[in-house]
């Protein structure tokens, strides 16, 4: 029963996704409805993803819906960018001047010359795309973002070397999760950069308390991470390593694996590619040496390898900071040889071949995917100038993003082509998604035209735009979440005044744009057609509350290797070269990059600039994730920013003892990049060499007076610290949120932040 | 609660916990209601005076800290059920941070239950779970008797049991 009374509410249920909870997506909620207002939100106990568990940022949702700064009309400037001021418009004036101006633009210097920026993936994504798409850009990207590091580049090397992603299995893909008979329970789960409680709920495929599930059961922990979190505190092992040296460590657990013989003979034999070349790349480097890159010693790299080995199965999970490695993808691909020497791939609880629930695709992610949607042709015309195409062929092949780091210099450069314009959805760049914020002001701020669609007035509304539109809450859109497991639906039950759906936005304007673009009559009859490859229309869907693909899809676990049930051409092994696993990549060999996992030193570190490492002798990490907020999200949600106050900075006692810092001090934090303020959270749950920062972070309370300082963003973005344009060879990877060197200070009195 | 579907006939769905394994869970018996009579059955009160009222048993909520992440989930749950403004809270998360032989710290969260718990009476009347219970992500917390809390408590390597007024 997906719709029904109770206690004088109207309920319906559906799937969480994006405006609201922010995140990636999975759960099930009950809405709560009285006078056709949210009054409440439940988790609901027959999804099977959470089974009625709810995150603090779903359960704060009213006050998110309701909150009073929420955008309600669109908006037009009303005096210079970043003067503040702004007049109320109709939609159909806003549309009428997007249309205008970017008709005009594409007349003028082509559709490439406009940018469609969203930020993290949710499901903004299938509609950006689709408008730039219908305008005919090839220019739609997670702008600001450096070498897209967030996700992308483990599935870009996963995708490369398997021909698919994986998760952990927690028996998510069937019904009675746990109790299903083919499932077995993990005896290791490795959390790899993967802290539990940033990561607590619903992500993609995975969520963080199906590791507690899990524990529950017997599964014991091994634990990768700077940070003395809670997981690390509750491991059979815990490898402390220097942030950025990922790939140094699992290049030292394989070579264990290998010289002690431990690995899985059978799965190796059968299922992988050019072992011999690995063994040949991981005897060229002795444990001690990778011990002193990594701060992990030797005996504890030993018995983290040898615990991997013997467990069976053992599962790993692995997280955002390995995207911020120097060279993320050789990275991840060392981590995704562990899974395959051990054979722990596609097997009940191990590493499970992730797709989407029968294919479905509505937020595409891979190139293939867009071809699925667009057609080869079509993506082949955009692929001549996408900005990056030519320059990484990972780009052009793998994914359809323009590379974030290449489309800032173009936007600088005009070269090859100008850059006029910025269509900026659900993206707060300035305070969270980009590094070097200041340089993607000064080059938005040069641009001709700039949209920005958004729930609340960011700071990037404020100093950038043109045209503010209000986008619609979670419950107050159409959508389907498909990039992850189960097929959720999402659809309007409320209103937030003249707020709307981004897919109806999106549709409206790409029907202007090009009408041939937009062959279906309204945005249900397009999910129509794209959920019905799962045998469902949208309303179905709804009925359903979530669909699961049935066991023998090939969207669903296991040995899908064996049956025959990955590849195109129907033949067992995997969707690679070779047919089989690659520990040397031919596609890498192919793009030319290294074939082989390697380790890269970060761009500033002890090792690779010692000079700097003496003025600067502490480790940013910045990126760190918390529960109640969701990157630049909820800090205006009172239940939310009541439990993080303020925009902290992590410091270990003796380091602030050294430095004359205090628990709740403000704190410089200088770099040889820039600086920014932070308030002292004194902590020995950190590093003695690393200081620790939430990023995203704003203060909407503050008035804006057109002083160019929106909500203090200049004051506290620690990004300002972090370099553009240093990604990974690949192109994917490499923002350096985790290894850039800083020093620290007590700030002057009267020099503190405050957030008037 | 009874449950009225809005635009379909399809019987009410239940509260089905079956994949959620070692989960968060009521151990309420049914309400009894104290009556006066039946004395046979009843001890004798210590002023000789005749019968005990039976009363119901006492609540309590079973937090089995072992397992809690510190994901706020419980607080937030709280304030919504009882639209609690800030600053004020049914339960209020505590982090306790242990240095272990090896210099490194064990962290425990622990759920407090402050002076605005009620124990969800509302829900708990309905046969329904506190908000907190319901909604905690690591399935740590037990609502019920606090008798058969206490012997959930025998099985577990760390628990806090919590008896509100």
């Amino acid at each position: 029963m997906q719709h029904y009374e109770e206690d004088g509410y109207q309920v319906h249920k559906m799937g969480l996704w994006s405006p609201g909870p922010g995140c990636h997506g999975g759960c099930g909620a009950e809405i709560y409805l009285r006078d056709g207002k949210v009054a409440k939100v439940e988790g609901d106990e027959d999804h099977p993803y959470h089974q009625g568990r709810l995150c603090p940022r779903a359960l704060a949702l009213r006050q998110y819906i309701h909150h009073p700064d929420r955008l309600r009309h669109p908006l037009k400037r009303a005096g210079e960018r970043g003067s503040g001021k702004w007049e109320r418009i109709s939609w159909d004036e806003a549309l009428d001047t997007c249309e205008q101006k970017m008709r005009d633009l594409r007349d003028r210097y082509g559709a490439e010359c406009m940018v469609f920026g969203q930020g993290t993936g949710r499901d903004s994504g299938g509609p950006i795309i689709f408008l730039a798409y219908a305008y005919g850009s090839p220019n739609w990207t997670l702008f600001g973002l450096s070498g897209i590091a967030c996700f992308t580049p483990r599935l870009a090397a996963c995708t490369m070397v398997m021909g698919d992603m994986t998760f952990p299995d927690a028996a998510q893909f069937f019904p009675l999760r746990y109790e299903d008979p083919d499932w077995r329970c993990p005896e290791l789960i490795v959390s790899w950069a993967r802290n539990l409680q940033g990561s607590q709920c619903a992500d993609h495929y995975f969520s963080g308390h199906f590791v507690i599930d899990m524990m529950k059961r017997g599964a014991k922990l091994l634990v990768v991470d700077p940070y003395n979190g809670w997981e690390a505190s509750r491991a059979e092992l815990w490898l402390r390593l220097r942030p950025g040296t990922d790939g140094a460590l699992a290049l030292g657990m394989i070579k264990v694996i290998i010289e002690e013989g431990l690995y899985d003979k059978q799965f190796v034999e059968t299922w992988t590619f050019g072992f011999d070349k690995l063994k040949a790349e991981v005897a060229k480097q002795s444990l001690d040496e990778i011990s002193q890159i990594t701060w992990v010693p030797t005996d504890k790299i030993v018995k983290a390898a040898r615990m991997y080995a013997a467990a069976k199965p053992a599962q790993m999970r692995f997280g955002q900071p390995l995207d911020s490695n120097a060279e993320a993808v050789a990275s991840i691909h060392a981590l995704a040889c562990l899974w395959a020497l051990t054979g722990n791939i596609d097997n009940p609880g191990g590493n499970v071949i992730s797709r989407p629930v029968k294919g479905v695709t509505v937020y595409p992610y891979s190139t293939e995917e867009v071809v699925q949607l667009y057609g080869q042709e079509f993506v082949d015309k955009m692929n001549e100038k996408r900005i990056g195409a030519d320059k990484y062929p990972l780009v052009k092949n793998f994914r359809s993003w323009a590379m974030s780091d290449d489309v800032l210099e173009q936007m600088e450069t005009g070269k090859p082509y100008p850059i006029k314009g910025l269509w900026c959805q659900t993206n707060n760049f300035l305070a969270g998604t980009a590094q070097d914020p200041r340089r993607h002001y000064e080059a938005v701020h040069r641009l001709e035209f700039n949209v920005v669609v958004d729930t609340f007035m960011t700071p990037t509304a404020q100093a950038i735009a043109d045209i503010v539109l209000p986008a619609g809450a979670i419950t107050e859109k159409d959508s389907a979440f498909t990039t992850g497991i189960p097929l959720n639906p999402i659809y309007k039950v409320a209103e937030t005044e003249e707020a709307r759906m981004d897919w109806e936005i999106n549709f409206e304007l790409a029907k202007r744009l090009n009408p041939q673009a937009v062959p279906w009559p309204n945005v249900r009859a397009l999910f129509d057609q794209r959920l019905a490859v799962a045998g469902h229309s949208f309303d179905s869907l709804v009925e359903a509350g979530y669909a699961l693909a049935p066991k023998g899809d090939p969207t669903t676990p296991y040995h899908r290797h064996e049956k025959g049930l990955l590849r195109p051409d129907g033949q067992p092994g995997f969707r690679t070269p070779s047919g089989k696993f690659e520990f040397y990549c031919q596609k890498f060999e192919e793009y030319g990059l290294n074939p082989l996992p390697h380790h890269v030193e970060p761009l500033e570190s002890e090792i690779s600039t010692p000079d700097v490492h003496k003025e600067y002798p502490l480790i940013l990490s910045t990126g760190r994730r918390v529960g109640v907020m969701f990157h630049s999200e909820h800090r205006m949600i009172p239940w939310l920013r009541e439990i993080n106050p303020d925009p902290p900075i992590e410091i270990h006692p003796e380091t602030a003892q050294k430095y004359g810092i205090k628990h709740g001090d403000w704190v410089l934090i200088e770099g040889t990049m820039g600086k920014a303020k932070r308030k002292a959270t004194v902590t020995p749950l950190t590093h003695p060499d690393i200081v620790c920062c939430q990023h995203g972070w704003w203060i909407p309370e503050a008035t804006y007076t057109g002083d160019g300082n929106p909500y203090k963003v200049w004051d506290i973005n620690v990004n300002q610290l972090i370099p553009m344009g240093k990604n990974s060879k690949s192109g994917f990877g490499g923002a350096l949120t985790k290894t850039m060197l800083c020093k620290i200070s007590k700030v002057k009195d009267g020099e503190e932040v405050t957030y008037a | 609660m009874p449950r009225r579907p809005l635009n379909s006939d399809a019987a009410p769905s239940a509260h089905d916990r079956r994949a959620r394994g070692e989960d968060a869970k009521s151990v309420n018996s049914s309400a009894i209601c104290a009556t006066e009579d039946t004395p046979s059955s009843r001890p004798a009160c210590a002023e000789g005076r005749g019968v005990v009222v039976q009363r119901p048993p006492r609540q309590g909520l079973l937090i089995d800290y072992e397992y809690c992440t510190g994901c706020h989930s419980c607080e937030v749950a709280c304030k919504q059920e009882h639209d609690y403004p800030v600053g004020k809270g049914g339960i209020n998360l505590c982090e306790i941070l242990t240095e272990k032989p090896d210099k490194t710290y064990r962290i425990d969260y622990l759920p407090f239950t402050t002076m605005y718990c009620d124990l969800c009476h509302a829900r708990t009347s309905e046969g329904r779970q506190p908000a907190c219970v319901k909604h905690c992500q690591a399935s740590t917390m037990y609502h019920g008797d606090v008798a058969k809390l206490a012997k959930i408590m025998e099985e577990k390597p760390h628990c806090a049991l919590f008896t509100p007024r």
